[in-house]
């Protein structure tokens, strides 16, 4: 199924869950911040959320640079 | 055009419909601590020292080098040759500038142990800071004292912002419980860093600031809002972050970072070839130290600030409060060891 992560179009199989997601981008889940279709996702929900086609994706890094 | 007297200095500003003469006088009342005044803080410095706050109480611990001359833009090639605190510098630069401010600079490391006595007195912290264990701190005592602060970060050609208003809109913790463990995130020193990013990110953090001490919350104040700021592929992201009622800051009132002092770890300075080593129980006296140095010791250098003087291919900067800055290696036993055998000589 299609999503749009980051505003980029992207293929992933059906039923990928966020958690799944972040980990596939190479990413860790406490280094991020999450929103789908312009909700934050709680921490708390990573694990149960369950992707839908054209879900809207932004995945947003901590910085500690400065 | 230079007819113009030193009361018109604000004018341009004023003119700003949504700042205004009110605006003005409430910013020039106003107190800021500014953490760090390196590339973000010094962009942030500048901004508000421009902008016409009443004081601003900057805290670093660093010295000037070289390498910060890119993208720290308070700072110039003689204060780099010279070492100069951070601090020091900046309050010339600023100084240089003019203007009402009453500038309070701190040649200090900023811990648990000294942020109610640098922030409590405050309207308003703003983030300069180059580590995300600083920040945490902030972010908890803020949280606790219910005061208002800005989250500034910036690596390689982009970072964020978050202002944070303690109970109104996400705070760090509500979206990064904790944080990650050190060296796992990119840093100025492994990725780099530019200045179009770092004048992006604080710039942006400094509008947030000026609005914030110029106009009272209203309804119609924009929801509170994490900024991805891309000044390398020119792309700006923003995600709405309402606060989470578990967070553990903001939400169960946990403030565990405000418990640590981790007095005498030594820490690696962002971006450079250097090791901080905190104070030690003994604060070395100066003077003695000046003239009692160990063998093979070259280039000293004395100031009220300072001794250094460089050692076994190291560069030792000794600050009066006992603190030293170790540069030439990342080496913490390294650094700690040479920095024992000149306190023992």
């Amino acid at each position: 199924m299609k999503l749009r992560i980051n505003g980029e179009e992207r293929d992933v199989v059906p039923g990928t869950g966020l958690e799944e997601l972040v980990a596939a981008l190479g990413m860790a889940p406490d280094r991020v911040a999450v929103e789908c279709n312009r909700v934050l996702v709680r921490r708390t929900e990573y694990e149960s959320l369950v992707l839908e086609e054209n879900d809207e994706v932004e995945v947003v890094t901590l910085v500690g640079g400065g | 055009m230079g007819m113009e007297s030193a009361d018109d200095r604000f004018d341009r500003q004023v003119r700003f419909a949504p700042l205004g003469e009110v605006g003005q006088t409430r910013i020039s009342r106003a107190q800021l601590t500014l953490v760090g005044c390196g590339a973000l803080g010094g962009v942030l410095a500048q901004t508000l020292v421009r902008a016409g706050v009443g004081t601003l109480i900057v805290v670093d611990r660093d010295v000037v080098e070289p390498t910060n001359l890119p993208r720290q833009v308070l700072f110039d090639e003689a204060h780099a040759r010279e070492g100069v605190p951070k601090v020091e510098a900046a309050l010339e630069t600023l100084e240089r500038i003019g203007g009402p401010t009453r500038i309070v600079p701190h040649a200090r490391h900023f811990d648990a142990t000294n942020i109610r006595e640098l922030l409590a007195q405050s309207d308003l912290v703003l983030d300069g800071t180059d580590n995300l264990e600083t920040r945490y701190l902030i972010n908890d005592f803020c949280v606790s004292e219910d005061l208002p602060w800005i989250y500034a970060g910036v690596v390689g050609g982009a970072g964020l912002v978050l202002g944070i208003r303690p109970g109104k809109g996400a705070c760090l913790r509500c979206l990064f419980p904790d944080p990650p463990a050190p060296g796992t995130l990119p840093t100025c020193d492994s990725a780099g860093v530019i200045l179009p990013a770092v004048g992006a990110v604080a710039s942006m953090a400094a509008g947030i600031a000026m609005r914030w001490l110029a106009a009272p919350e209203t309804q119609e104040d924009p929801p509170a809002t994490l900024l991805e700021l891309d000044a390398w592929n020119g792309t700006v992201r923003a995600i709405q972050t309402p606060r989470d009622p578990d967070c553990p800051a903001c939400g169960r009132r946990d403030f565990p970072f405000l418990e640590r002092s981790d007095s005498r770890e030594p820490v690696l300075l962002c971006g450079r070839n250097a090791v901080q080593l905190r104070p030690t129980t003994r604060v070395p006296d100066l003077n003695a130290l000046a003239e009692n140095l160990p063998g093979g010791a070259r280039a000293l250098v004395r100031t009220a600030a300072l001794v250094r003087f460089d050692l076994d291919e190291l560069r030792l900067t000794i600050f009066r409060d006992g603190r030293a800055l170790i540069e030439g290696t990342q080496d913490p036993k390294r650094a700690r060891a040479l920095f024992d055998r000149v306190l023992s000589s």
